[in-house]
Order: structure tokens, then sequence, then C-alpha cells
């Protein structure tokens, strides 16, 4: 292969532009001389560069601003100690999920700024965290309804970092007076750890977003029990009424 | 870069270290390196120039995997004209905004996957913005009727574009060798060239242009070696 029939190749691999045969042929040739594959990527990269081309126009100057409200929200606001809950108030569960579903989506097409605009404060921070765990294929743990709740259900996400958490419930009636729900995160030697305070709705919903300073992954097992409002429990006081187990 | 237009009186306003400067101000202004925390520093007149000891894009990029505040408002600062400039070059203004916009918000929900192993972050994000607008060409190529535009070759800049205020000296270094070598090129060379880079394919181009396939291949594959020899071995954005 003469050295112009070589960086013709070269050329169109860079710009995905051979057939068959030429790929072939070339790959070959690549694959006896690294330098030449080292080239290759040379070419390939050279085009890469077009973007500088381009120009350096200022972009429209709210358009930052809408970027940042929404990748990158004031994080103070979520990382409250241990765990807090941010709860979607006063909405049901197919409520909620929709607007979770309309975030995630508006985020993929590329059509935030109406969405966003329309959003309060805690909603535009709350759609960073489900960002973070739809950013690549959510990881999710199904709890069931243990006796005395037998037709809960919820279902919790988390991403790959395992430290935005997104738990939904459904079907587990409201917790009695001075009460609240608790989620418990339980490792391999049975030790629960404390998680989040939420409270179902009159339909038995609830969507609770969670920042776990603990990736979620070490843990083997969560639970949900009845706990006494405006105390932080060590352990649980009653039986759960959700569990859990992490998929292995 | 150009100096000596008053119209840079704003600018001073805006930028710190310029309020006891008399006009006339810089047109456009160069800012220095960035510092360790990822910071633009204050800005310069053009005529000063000095080399960041390190590539901003670098530090920057490693705030951002650390997830430090503001690291994604360093990166937008760094490279939004660039992306921008490459999302009008093919889209209207209000589809180019949904570009760049969609583009960060990549580069942020992606950015544990970036890996300063393998390249830059200019490189990783400008690739993004790449891929982002070569899947919303073929989207609109695909649904005509839901995208009625077209990828402007007629001009660079579009005739209602604003040059960004201020821009790293780093990139202006670049985008100015890249300019250089790009100007040895044909009209025809550049236009085919810019069309591949957007995802075209030798077919398309030739319809497009109406030009025989032969022809464009010859052009596009020609163009790209001239580049690729005038730039030798510089590294742009890699």
């Amino acid at each position: 292969m003469d050295a112009a029939t070589l960086n013709d190749l070269i050329s169109g691999y860079a710009l995905d532009d051979l057939n068959e045969s030429e790929a072939r042929n070339l790959e070959a040739v690549m694959a006896r001389d690294p330098a030449l594959r080292r080239e290759a990527e040379a070419v390939r990269q050279t085009l890469e560069t077009l973007a500088l081309d381009a120009g350096a126009q200022a972009p429209p100057a709210d358009l930052r601003g809408r970027v940042m409200a929404v990748a990158e929200p004031p994080r103070s606001r979520l990382r409250l100690p241990s765990w807090p809950m941010l709860g979607f108030a006063g909405m049901s569960t197919v409520g909620a999920a929709a607007v979770a579903a309309v975030i995630v989506l508006t985020l993929r097409v590329g059509a935030l700024q109406q969405t966003v605009d329309d959003m309060q404060d805690d909603l535009s921070a709350q759609s960073a965290a489900l960002v973070d765990i739809y950013a690549t294929e959510p990881h999710s743990v199904t709890l069931h309804g243990m006796p005395g709740a037998e037709d809960a259900w919820a279902q919790l996400m988390f991403d790959d970092a395992g430290s935005q958490v997104m738990l939904v419930v459904d079907g587990l009636h409201a917790p009695r007076l001075d009460h609240v729900y608790h989620l418990w995160l339980v490792d391999a030697s049975g030790n629960r750890v404390s998680g989040a305070n939420f409270s179902t709705d009159h339909a038995g919903s609830a969507v609770v977003l969670v920042v776990s300073d603990h990736p979620v992954h070490v843990f083997h097992a969560f639970e949900v029990t009845e706990e006494p409002m405006h105390q932080t429990p060590s352990s649980p006081t009653g039986p759960a009424m959700l569990h859990g187990t992490m998929p292995q | 870069m150009t100096s000596g237009d008053a119209s840079g009186g704003a600018i001073a306003a805006e930028l710190p270290g310029l309020a006891g400067l008399r006009p006339p101000y810089p047109r456009r202004l160069v800012v220095g390196p960035v510092d360790r925390r990822g910071t633009l520093a204050p800005a310069r007149m053009t005529s000063e120039r000095s080399e960041p000891a390190e590539r901003p894009d670098a530090i920057l990029g490693r705030r951002l995997v650390r997830n430090e505040p503001d690291a994604l408002g360093g990166v937008y600062d760094l490279l939004s004209p660039t992306v921008w400039s490459m999302a009008r070059r093919a889209f209207p203004h209000a589809v180019a905004e949904d570009v760049v916009q969609d583009v960060f918000m990549q580069v942020w929900t992606r950015r544990h996957q970036f890996d300063e192993s393998r390249g830059s972050l200019a490189a990783w994000v400008l690739r993004i913005a790449r891929n982002r607008i070569t899947d919303t060409i073929r989207a609109a190529s695909a649904r005509p009727q839901l995208y009625p535009y077209e990828v402007d070759l007629d001009s660079r800049l579009p005739a209602d574009a604003e040059p960004a205020p201020w821009e790293h000296a780093w990139l202006t270094e670049r985008r100015q060798k890249l300019r250089q070598a790009i100007g040895g090129l044909s009209q025809t060379e550049q236009d085919v060239l810019w069309l591949a880079y957007f995802g075209y394919t030798q077919s398309e181009i030739s319809k497009r242009l109406d030009v025989p396939l032969g022809t464009v291949k010859t052009r596009t594959r020609a163009g790209l070696r001239k580049l690729r020899e005038r730039l030798g071995d510089q590294d742009l954005v890699g």
C-alpha cells in the first residue's frame, strides 16, 4: 500500500467514511504498525479541533443561570445532618411520580427552561437529586408490606454513588397520632442505621428524597417502622411495616 | 484579539481589576490562568501575556469530578462560548439555547464518567457538544416538519452574533492557531469538513452541495489531511 493510499484511508478512518474492505485493510496495517494507529487517532483528533473554529460568541446572559439552577442547586439545602427528608408535601404518589417523570424526560430532551421556570426552589433541588439518580440506570430495591400493612409497597431508588436516594411509598396507611414512619438501613450483621422520617398522606402515599453520607450499596436490607414523633430512635421500637433486601 | 475600542467600558465595570483603567478599554479581554480553586483570574489587558502553569480545563476537570461547588460554573465560563458558537453555527437561536443547556446538563450528570487520563476536559465537553448537535441534526433530518432549519454554512458567525466579552487566553491562542491552519484550505474544503464534523455522510454532503460523491470524498479527505499537516503535533484540545 503506497503512502498516498494510506493517507487517504486514514482520513477516511477519521471521518468514519471507510467501506468494509477499506476498514479491514487499514485495520490490518495498523495492527502491524502502532505508529500508524497513533497517526490515525491524531487525524481523528484534528477533526475534533474544528469546534474551536466555530468562534467564541457570548451565549445569552441568562443561560448560565438556567443551567446552574438545575444542575448545581445549593446543596446546603439538601445536606442536612444524617438523613434529611424532603417530601413532595401534599402530593399523591402518582402525582409525585408524574412530576419526577416529567423532570427526567424533560432533562433528556433538553427542553428544561419552561419546566424549571415553573418549579419552586425546593423542587429544583429535588430535581437535581433525580438527575443524579437517573443519570445512569437507577438501582432499586422493592420493599414489601409486612403484617399490619400487607397492602403497602415501596420502591427505593438510588444513583451510582449511592448518595442520592428516592423512596416512593404507596398503600401505607397514615401513621398513628404523634407517630411517623422511619426508614432503617440494615447492614450484613443486622445492625440498623437510622434513615429518614416521613409520613404518608390520606391515600397512603409518600415520596421521600434523601441525601446519604453513607453509600447505600453497603447495606443489605431496608425497613420502615412506625416510631414516636420528635424522637430520634437508635433502634426500631416497633415491627417492620415494610421490608426489602438489596438484590445480589 | 483587538484593542483600543472604547465600547469596553461596561466590561471594565463588571470585571475586577479594571475599574481604575482609563478608556479606551480593549473590546475583548483575555482572562488569566485559573487559580487552584478553578476560578478565572482577574481580567488583564490583551497585551499582557503569560502562560498558565496548568491547563485551566485540567484544574476544572478535577474539581468537577470531586463535585466541588461552582465547578460546573467554571466549566461553563470556560467553554460555553465555544459550545454556543458551535450550536449557533448549526441552529437558530432558540434551538441553540436548548442544545447548550442540554450539553452542560450532560456534563453535570455524566461528570463521574470523565477520565482525564483519556483526554482533556475541553475535548470531552466539546465531544458531548458535537454529539448533541449531530443527534439534533439527525432528528431534524428524520422529521423535518418538526425542525424547520438547516446547518448554516453561509457565514462563520451569524449576523446577530456578539463576541464573548472575555475569553481565556488558553482558548484564544488555540483558536488562532487553528484558524491560521484552516486559512490554508479552500472554502469548499472547509465546508465539507464542517458538514462531516456535524455527522453528515459523504453521500449526504454530495446531495446537499450538489457535488459528485467522488469529489466530496476527495475534498473532505484532502482537507483533513491538509489540516493535519498544518497543525502538525499541536494538540489543541486533546
